[in-house]
């Protein structure tokens, strides 16, 4: 192991390969801000230039771009609350709701720091996984992933909606939509109306960019609003050094310890189950964040935990995520799946064999994640306060800007003009969602999950049937499940037979409302407290 | 016609904004370029300076990827083309795709591979709404001797195919999807010899499909000889689905050897020939309907060409590929031999 490690290392360290390291770095993070171009398209893209190349800067390069795309897929989540690659869908709820707040700095600091943290969290983890990568990637049968799916959409919810039954039903709008297409079980299409552009249901990207970013597009245009964050750029002036604001990030997320990497962790657990933890890793943390939290009334407005948790996966998910990729030649997400294209084109085989043949090229992917995370973050930390002025831009004069972008992505994620139009419905359904109450995330996690959902209750009720109940971890999902959402409920019951219980509990609670909702855990100096009680309007 | 305008030049605009940056960056940093114009490779004189596109009708990771990646750089070196593009286009178990290469303009610019077994049995039962003639395409030749195999669990009770056909209770048959060719193949060989089935396919491809065996799900599984290979530990290959015996897996019996063991005769046997007949079409290369003469016949060389190629080889070898070059002309003849005998079928691709 030790061996491996070392040839790994010295492999990254070969001048040429760190050249590339770099360069993927920083197209990945330059180009993964264009919405629709995160994800596979890029890598895509980058697959012609790897002919030829040895095999680790052929890998450096990719995976470093890769990892480049999900730090700045955040960036555009929190300034302009659209995700540059579907992932980041996460980062929009309390990261677009701290640069409304005019903390746009902050919020980037935030994700810069968490990322690279949870990055290196991820590697470590892997160092340690990856001897058992073969077997860890088969324990998960369908009975975990339906749980598992289901788990995600109950918990996810319950955030930011009107009441837990119109979370619920958001969630259930989300998994309908997702039935649209081909249906592998019965070989028909389904609610396509013919159009075979539709054939292959509706595009991911499609979704998620219309379901967040055109939907607020659509609302700062309706109100007028002058910028996105109102106070944001005054804030940026008044605070002097807008360098304080990306280090109260840097120290918000130093101050969640526990909560960084917890979700890092949580991430690359994840990211090895093939198939549905990549896509869905950084909605789960954000529900982990909220139901540990405590103050979950705090998420969707702003709080720093919101953003620290799907961060801190953002980019373990992908450690995780290289372990079925490598072990089975199962990708465990899109990036993975261009990633083992170039594994055809540098002439690898992945398996178990992998592991003794190129065993430096497994290792030094490892670390290119870690190295890239960190490059990545720092760029972003350097850029922060530049791009955090963007949300200071007047509002009707950036709508056309990102929503032409968003066109674009979607364009190019799906090559279908019918999917901008599906992008468009969404973004009119979000909107309205939205002003009633509905949850979006809800809505998201349910289409993301839709077809995980079918095809695993369907496998489940073919293979496994009620043996599935004897599985250990399919249980234990379930009973978070239901503790979700009963716990309320059990507690307010618990309440009822123990009142002394819940008298002695009322002091303590009744603290915290007269303290400001915004930062108390950040442990904010005395004057930045007081700018941004001004910055509030 | 409107949409494909768009197409076109929406992606033109997307990959500018990506392809400037890439390829500012990339440039100068390769040590042996890829995208440079190949000289002495011979080609005709249409395809100086212009891009050739492979289209393959799946994601990228899969065989079809693998193939198309493999290839291009040869296929633009002997035909002198001025760089090769490839364009994922996946959706509908392949045939989104393969329309789309079906109905390209056929200048010869625009090639891609297909399952073509997959596309025989689509043309046999107009089951996805697709109308395409796979007799009218230009094909161009298969890459590939990968036949289609049916797996069991190592360490389950099944350790050859008379255990498997012997069984009192049903199996599970795994597939990709519903009408996908690997889920006809598997229904017709285990109505063919009266196993006791049913068939448990609701995979996204046959990646998902090879995650859930190796995991222990299902009894058996219906793959590409190639699929299994990377996690041969934990499956065991009991029935090749090809005419002949595969050298790779020289032990594994054949479905006609199989049949003639288990006495299997008549419109069965016959229908089982079929079904070798489609399922031995590979990974095949095609051009649209139409390509001129002159294209074609160049496209059909550089394809040779880069076949022979031993740099190619070792390529593909490395790459865990399984060679078996097949011309033009057989694999013309033999789609056209696998859609006669579509009628065989019958009862036999019914799921109780």
């Amino acid at each position: 192991m030790i061996h491996g490690l070392l040839s790994g290392l010295s492999g990254l360290l070969d001048p040429y390969t760190l050249l590339l390291l770099l360069l993927g770095t920083l197209v990945g993070t330059l180009v993964g801000a264009i919405p629709g171009l995160g994800g596979a398209v890029l890598l895509t893209l980058l697959l012609p230039f790897i002919y030829g190349m040895p095999i680790v800067p052929a890998l450096a390069l990719l995976l470093a771009a890769h990892t480049g795309i999900y730090f700045s897929g955040s960036v555009t989540a929190i300034l302009f609350n659209t995700p540059g690659a579907p992932e980041s869908a996460a980062t929009t709820f309390d990261g677009y709701a701290m640069t409304r707040r005019g903390q746009p700095a902050r919020a980037l600091g935030i994700s810069a720091t968490a990322t690279t943290i949870g990055g290196w969290v991820g590697v470590l983890l892997l160092a340690v996984l990856i001897p058992f990568m073969s077997k860890l990637a088969t324990l998960f049968h369908a009975s975990e992933y339906l749980a598992l799916a289901v788990l995600a959409i109950v918990l996810i919810g319950q955030m930011r909606a009107g009441s837990v039954t119109k979370g619920l039903l958001s969630g259930a709008l989300g998994l309908m939509a997702s039935f649209v297409g081909f249906d592998p079980i019965t070989g028909v299409q389904r609610f396509t109306g013919g159009q075979q552009s539709l054939y292959d249901g509706i595009n991911i990207t499609a979704a998620a960019l219309g379901l967040f970013a055109l939907s607020e597009m659509i609302r700062i245009y309706g109100t007028g609003r002058r910028s996105l964050s109102e106070s944001g750029g005054g804030a940026i002036r008044k605070g002097g050094t807008p360098g304080n604001r990306v280090v109260l990030g840097v120290r918000d997320v130093l101050d969640h310890p526990w909560l960084t990497i917890r979700s890092a962790i949580l991430g690359t657990a994840l990211g090895i189950v093939p198939g549905i933890g990549g896509i869905a890793a950084n909605f789960i943390s954000y529900g982990q964040a909220m139901k540990t939290s405590k103050h979950p009334e705090r998420f969707g407005q702003g709080t720093p935990e919101g953003i620290i948790a799907p961060e801190s996966s953002s980019i373990s998910k992908e450690a995780g995520a290289l372990l079925p990729t490598v072990a089975l030649g199962v990708p465990g997400g899109v990036g993975m799946a261009v990633l083992l294209s170039g594994f055809t084109i540098l002439g690898i085989v992945p398996g178990p064999a992998m592991l003794e043949d190129h065993v430096d090229a497994v290792w030094a992917m490892a670390l290119v994640i870690g190295v890239g995370s960190l490059l990545a973050s720092l760029t972003g930390l350097g850029l922060a306060p530049f791009l955090a002025r963007l949300a200071k831009v007047p509002g009707r004069t950036l709508v056309p800007f990102v929503v032409a972008l968003g066109f674009l992505g979607v364009f190019a994620a799906s090559d279908e003009a019918a999917q901008v139009a599906v992008m468009v419905a969404f973004g009119v359904a979000g909107y309205l969602m939205t002003r009633f109450g509905y949850s979006l995330p809800a809505a998201m996690i349910g289409f993301i999950l839709g077809k995980v959902v079918e095809n695993n209750l369907y496998l489940v009720s073919q293979l496994q049937g009620w043996g599935s109940l004897h599985r250990p971890i399919t249980d234990i999902l379930l009973a978070i499940t239901l503790l979700s959402l009963f716990g309320p409920l059990l507690r307010r019951g618990l309440r009822l037979v123990s009142p002394r219980r819940a008298g002695r509990a009322a002091p303590a609670g009744s603290a915290p409302p007269v303290v400001d909702v915004d930062d108390d855990e950040a442990g904010a100096e005395p004057a930045s407290r007081t700018s941004k009680a001004g910055d509030k309007r | 016609m409107l949409f494909h305008t768009l197409n076109g030049a929406a992606r033109v605009t997307t990959c500018a904004v990506a392809g400037a940056v890439a390829v500012t960056v990339l440039t100068g940093c390769q040590p042996k370029g890829s995208s440079s114009s190949a000289s002495g490779g011979g080609g005709s004189s249409f395809y100086s300076g212009k891009t050739l596109t492979i289209e393959v009708p799946y994601g990228p990771g899969g065989g079809y990827d693998q193939w198309a990646r493999v290839i291009a750089p040869y296929m633009q070196k002997y035909l002198g083309a001025g760089s090769v593009k490839i364009v994922n286009a996946p959706g509908g178990g392949g045939l989104v795709g393969t329309q789309a290469i079906y109905h390209a303009p056929a200048d010869g610019l625009t090639i891609g591979d297909t399952n073509a077994g997959g596309d025989v049995f689509d043309q046999i039962d107009h089951a996805s709404g697709f109308n395409l003639d796979m007799r009218k395409v230009s094909w161009l030749g298969r890459p590939d001797d990968d036949p289609h195999i049916i797996a069991t669990h190592s360490k389950g009770p099944y350790k050859t195919f008379d255990q498997l056909a012997g069984s009192k209770g049903k199996i599970s048959a795994l597939a990709t999807g519903k009408g996908s060719s690997d889920y006809n193949a598997a229904v017709i060989v285990y109505n063919a010899f009266k196993v006791p089935f049913k068939m448990v396919a609701a995979f996204s491809g046959s990646s998902a499909e090879k995650a859930a065996f190796t995991s222990g799900e299902g009894t058996s599984a219906s793959v590409s000889s190639s699929d299994i290979a990377s996690i041969s530990n934990s499956a065991n290959t009991v029935l090749v689905v090809s005419s002949s015996p595969f050298s790779k897996l020289p032990k594994v019996p054949t479905v006609i050897q199989e049949a003639q063991k288990h006495g299997i005769s008549g419109n069965t046997l016959q229908a089982l020939h079929a079904l070798t007949d489609v399922m031995d079409l590979g990974h095949a290369f095609f051009a649209p309907p139409g390509v001129p003469s002159a294209r074609l016949t160049a496209l059909r060389t550089a394809f040779k060409k880069s076949m022979d190629d031993p740099a190619f080889q070792k390529a593909a070898k490395k790459a865990g590929l399984y060679q078996g070059y097949e011309s033009s002309s057989d694999l013309s003849a033999a789609v056209s031999k696998a859609l006669s005998q579509g009628a065989l079928f019958g009862d036999l691709l019914k799921t109780s």
